[in-house]
């Protein structure tokens, strides 16, 4: 599992390769490394959904998790095709599927939170300290999402205004997420909730870095590699998420049985 | 021919039946989460009993109640298989 908590740092360290081309090709470097990150996350998101059967409450949420991010696999071809220079930007099409993967996604981190709460087990703190930080949450997300607007520095296109609707929602998350993680600490299962929560969390720090730059009118290209490898550390973080359900799956599955452990070879 | 050595006398030995059950959790969502979802179903199942003083008899409607949770975070697959070993190690 340990594999699984690095390699998204890996492969964000692989972009940060990106300034040493020169500038068209390190936009192409970058689409392709990014193409290539969400394509794996999506395939591992459909992946976990086929380990479920139907009637699964776990089956619908990774369904619309590789859903959402289906929609994010064509954006990135899209991007590519362009910085390729093989077609124009799309605009309405683009906006579309920028718009329904913001509402999927969160959806999808809702229905997560949900199935953790439908078990009726307890997280490891109290209630008090669970509401005290459900609100830190989401007082971080208000901040991060709203600051943009208060600034000035996002206009009001109803894309990027649901897009930010959509961050800020997942952002609030990260605390309902983190809680299922710390109560099964130890176990299997916790990998599943914690890379989620860990996805959202470089969500949070791409959000962050991006009002930075925006504030700062950072324009070099590290700042701009750094903006691109958080995206791929926060796609292979869904990976991780996937990898780890599966594998807690498989060992349901595949545990050596005390059965057959106790079985005695025929003489 | 195989000869299958029953389990419930060798592994369940000196553990009440409700660990053997924590144990089988365990590996899956943790001491804690195993030690909580045992407890509390054995309160809902048997108003307020403890855990670790229910009978051998009494853990197939544990293991019942604890089915709905253990679908959602495994699957119907995965509970089914994490059932049936609890059961095989407790000889039911």
């Amino acid at each position: 599992m340990k594999f699984w908590s690095f390699l998204p740092w890996l492969c964000g360290a692989a972009l940060l390769a990106g300034p040493l081309a020169p500038q068209q090709n390190a936009l192409v470097f970058y689409r392709v490394m990014l193409l290539i990150a969400v394509t794996v996350a999506t395939a591992g998101a459909f992946r976990a959904a086929r380990n479920f059967e139907r009637g699964d409450a776990l089956l619908t949420t990774w369904a619309v998790l590789a859903g959402g991010y289906v929609l994010l696999w064509v954006r990135y071809v899209i991007r590519l095709l362009v910085t390729l220079h093989v077609m124009e930007l799309p605009v309405t099409f683009d906006r579309a599927l920028l718009i329904v993967h913001n509402i999927a996604v969160p959806v999808a981190l809702w229905l997560f939170v949900r199935a953790w709460r439908t078990t009726g087990l307890a997280g490891p703190v109290s209630r008090g300290a669970f509401i005290a930080a459900v609100m830190g949450g989401l007082a971080i997300a208000i901040a991060v999402g709203a600051y943009p607007f208060l600034n000035g520095s996002h206009n009001t296109d109803t894309a990027v205004l649901i897009s930010t609707l959509g961050d800020m929602i997942s952002i609030a998350l990260i605390v309902p997420l983190l809680m299922p993680a710390l109560g099964m600490r130890g176990g299997l299962l916790m990998y599943t909730w914690l890379y989620l929560a860990l996805a959202q969390i470089v969500w949070l720090m791409y959000d962050i870095w991006a009002l930075m730059r925006t504030g700062s009118n950072w324009s070099s290209p590290w700042a701009l590699a750094l903006d691109q490898a958080l995206r791929a550390v926060a796609l292979m973080y869904i990976f991780s998420a996937s990898a780890a359900q599966r594998r807690a799956l498989a060992h349901a599955a595949d545990e050596p049985t005390l059965r057959q452990s106790m079985q005695i070879l025929p003489t | 021919m195989t000869l299958v050595i029953p389990a419930s006398s060798v592994v369940t030995g000196g553990k009440s039946p409700a660990e053997v059950v924590r144990e089988h959790l365990t590996p899956y969502m943790g001491a804690f989460t195993a030690r909580n979802a045992v407890q509390l179903t054995a309160k809902q199942c048997f108003s307020g009993t403890p855990a670790d003083e229910l009978t051998l008899t009494q853990i197939p409607t544990l293991i019942e109640g604890l089915g709905p949770m253990l679908r959602t975070l495994l699957g119907k697959a995965g509970a089914d298989k994490v059932v049936g070993e609890v059961r095989w190690a407790l000889g039911l």
